[in-house]
């Protein structure tokens, strides 16, 4: 009897001696992993704001709610409640905490009124983590130019993911001792790291001029009943851009909701065939080569046949001779292949290149393309009697821009862009450099011939009062998706032009995808330029030109035009 | 006469034959032979066995409450700036809220929709252009402007003095207007 209790109290010492020393360090080991959870503490993303100081992107606080399956007890009650309060199906809440795991998501990003809501009911099995909620107080304004960013705050698209190591900052680290429903128990913190919040940067977008340039572009896509449209505002001297808009837009505080095709920056994406608009490159590179001069003379028949591809104009005409100012206000065709002729394949390519027509900008936003303009080796014996005349030759809508940019900027191609500073980084120095394409004399002579255009040409419509514009219109057939021939009774109407052309200070592009009724270039675009440059010159305070532009005087130069 | 020669002969000194004694042997002698004194130094022992045991009862008291006392402290520190951190979160949140909500007040498209509806404006038929001289310095008093003979007709002057009566008109509606679409909070942001 003795003999069997003393056995008893050996097996029970044992056993404690066993968990109390030979195993007690495993298991205590265990419970501080149990315990202990490497809790993210989320960065705060930084701001994005327009050149006035307006926030464009904010990240506010909010929750994540979480469920722990096992901990419900009342899965259907609680579902109900929780679809009450943030407004979800609960049904699929329901589905959620039915789930055989220790952690579920319920929604994320929840605005912090409606968690505390929730977090008051002190529902059994359903916890809170901190999150952040990208919101864009504007709406749609800027919307291609902006992006989104993705459920964990990484941007997907715009200046959200062309800046996103900017504007992320790094999460830092909680080491908690967190109870079984995950809440954090006092004085049990291990270690923490704070985290370092995302920088603020300020962009060049003028939220007013923005929305404008939406606002108008809406109303002319609407008139003419067009596919689409875009424009483009910018400073040509320093590439800084004022708006960028494209039709049609989003709300990119819902952009799960937004079409493939609103989500598309048009300006910066989209190649077509300019039409002429390019009319004024290739008055400039004749200029800049010294082959004509404004007054030079040419006799225009009413058509041309090169290669046996006739070439006719928009309105048909008689033989004419022009001179080189009436062949870029008239904007004709068969004016325009005579120049390309004069420079040969070879020059007019190099002349194109040193516009930037090859190349990207190098802006800085995600997804730029780049046109087409191959080599003359690969020029057909029909290339010569297109592409002097914007066919048979692709440029996205910022390209043109920025080669027009030169004619306005003394000669220099910008750098456009749309990053203006980053007010938390002082030590960062911005520069955007700037290209030679042509002579600042040749670019004076250009600007004066595109004053023209407006003043007694097909821009008429542009004309600003008050300033002197310089301009020109463009009507493009529209290719076929193929590529094989254009597709009948589809145009891309354009106006692009700068004021005041004594001393350019803003850039507009108006670009308007197959209108119907109407497809000039001076019928559709210009009055929106004309609307848009009213607004800008306003709203930035341009002071109005001093003297009006006539016909054949050049135009003065600006007391700060920096000498070639 | 005198005494007969002694020798004193000195005893060689013999070295004292030493033994090492067991204590126990002694105290049992001793304890044997005094049973008193050997209680008293036992009890003198277990005294000092006693003193130095309360010593380091009290050493290690005071480093307990000591422990406690910074742990309870630092578990209060950290609610405090827990508590701290959620009172700057929520601080934060309000910036945040009114900076949205103010821009969403200045939205463009609100402030035509607000000047359309309410104050019943119109996009101008057209625009002309009106040159007003600048304004005088801050600060600075306006400077009297030096005599001149009398050669300008009287409408020059009447037209000077409308350019500047203009000015102000056209000030003041711009400051009315503000109000009536933005409100106070427009006014907090406006530039």
């Amino acid at each position: 009897m003795l003999g069997g209790v003393l056995l008893a109290l050996l097996i029970v010492g044992g056993r404690l001696v066993q968990l109390q020393v030979v195993v007690a360090p495993a298991y205590a080991e265990k419970a501080r992993i149990q315990r202990l959870r490497d809790v993210e503490i989320p960065a705060r993303r930084g701001t994005i704001y327009d050149r006035e100081g307006e926030p464009l992107a904010v990240s506010v606080d909010a929750k994540t709610v979480y469920g722990t399956p096992g901990a419900v007890k009342d899965k259907a009650q609680t579902a109900k409640t929780i679809a009450r309060v943030l407004g979800l199906d609960a049904a699929d809440v329901e589905r959620r905490l039915s789930r055989k795991s220790n952690f579920t998501y319920i929604a994320r990003k929840v605005p912090l009124e409606r968690a505390r809501q929730l977090e008051a009911l002190e529902l059994g099995g359903i916890g809170f983590l901190d999150d952040s909620r990208r919101t864009y107080p504007s709406g749609d304004v800027a919307c291609q130019v902006l992006g989104f960013v993705g459920v964990d705050d990484k941007g997907l698209a715009g200046i959200e993911k062309q800046y996103d190591d900017t504007l992320s900052g790094e999460a830092g680290v909680l080491l908690a001792e967190r109870d079984p429903y995950g809440r954090p128990i006092p004085g049990g913190v291990a270690r923490s790291t704070e985290p370092l919040n995302g920088k603020d940067i300020v962009l060049t977008i003028d939220k007013d001029i923005q929305d404008r340039a939406q606002d108008e572009l809406t109303k002319a896509v609407k008139q003419y009943k067009a596919r689409g449209g875009s424009v483009l505002i910018m400073n040509p001297r320093t590439g800084e851009i004022y708006a960028m808009a494209s039709m049609p837009t989003f709300n990119p505080n819902s952009y799960a909701k937004a079409s493939a095709g609103a989500v598309r920056n048009r300006v910066v994406s989209d190649a077509y065939e300019p039409g002429s608009t390019i009319k004024s490159l290739t008055a400039a590179s004749v200029i800049d080569k010294g082959v004509y001069k404004p007054q030079s003379k040419l006799k225009l028949p009413p058509s041309l046949t090169v290669a046996g591809k006739h070439v006719g104009e928009a309105h048909p005409r008689g033989t004419v001779t022009w001179t080189l100012t009436e062949i870029v206000t008239h904007s004709s065709n068969v004016g325009a292949v005579k120049l390309g002729q004069a420079l040969k394949a070879q020059g007019l390519y190099t002349y194109f290149k040193r516009f930037g027509l090859t190349e990207k900008t190098g802006i800085d936003f995600p997804g730029e393309v780049t046109g087409w303009l191959p080599a003359p080796k690969n020029w057909s014996s029909l290339s010569m009697a297109n592409i002097p005349f914007g066919q048979g030759v692709s440029v996205t809508p910022l390209q043109l821009g920025r080669a027009i940019s030169a004619i306005a900027n003394h000669g220099l191609l910008p750098a456009p862009h749309f990053l203006l500073s980053m007010p938390q980084s002082t030590d960062v120095k911005l520069t955007w450099p700037t290209e030679r394409a042509i002579s600042a004399k040749s670019a004076r002579t250009t600007t004066a011939i595109l004053c023209d255009v407006v003043t007694d040409g097909t821009g008429s419509a542009a004309k600003v009062p008050g300033y002197n514009v310089a301009g020109k219109t463009g009507t493009a057939q529209k290719a076929l998706e193929d590529g094989r021939g254009y597709a009948g009774g589809k145009y891309v109407s354009s106006f692009i032009g700068f004021l005041p052309a004594e001393d350019p200070q803003v850039l507009i592009s108006v670009i308007i995808d197959e209108p119907t009724g109407a497809i000039y270039g001076g019928v559709t675009s210009a009055p929106v330029f004309s609307s848009l440059a009213q607004f800008t010159v306003s709203h930035l305070r341009i002071p109005p030109s001093p003297t009006r532009q006539s016909r054949d005087a050049s135009v003065t130069p600006a007391a700060t035009e920096r000498k070639d | 006469m005198g005494l007969p020669a002694l020798r004193h002969d000195t005893p060689r000194r013999e070295r004292p034959q030493l033994t090492l004694v067991d204590g126990r042997q002694v105290g049992d002698r001793g304890r044997s032979a005094s049973p008193k004194a050997a209680s008293q130094s036992h009890s003198a022992r277990w005294r000092g066995v006693f003193r130095t045991f309360l010593a380091v009862s009290v050493l290690f008291s005071g480093l307990g409450i000591a422990r406690v006392a910074l742990a309870s402290r630092a578990a209060a520190v950290s609610i405090e700036s827990g508590m701290l951190r959620e009172q700057l979160k929520e601080a934060r949140f309000v910036g945040d809220s009114l900076e949205i909500k103010v821009s969403q007040l200045a939205t463009p498209s609100r402030i035509r929709s607000v000047a359309t509806s309410k104050m019943k404006m119109t996009p101008a038929a057209g625009v002309s252009y009106v040159t007003i001289d600048g304004p005088a310095k801050h600060g600075a008093p306006p400077k009297p402007e030096p005599a001149k003979p009398r050669a300008a007709t009287s409408s020059t002057a009447r037209g000077a003095a409308g350019e500047s009566l203009l000015s102000s008109v056209m000030y003041a509606a711009a400051g009315e207007a503000q109000i009536l679409l933005l409100g106070d909070v427009g006014l907090a942001s406006s530039r």
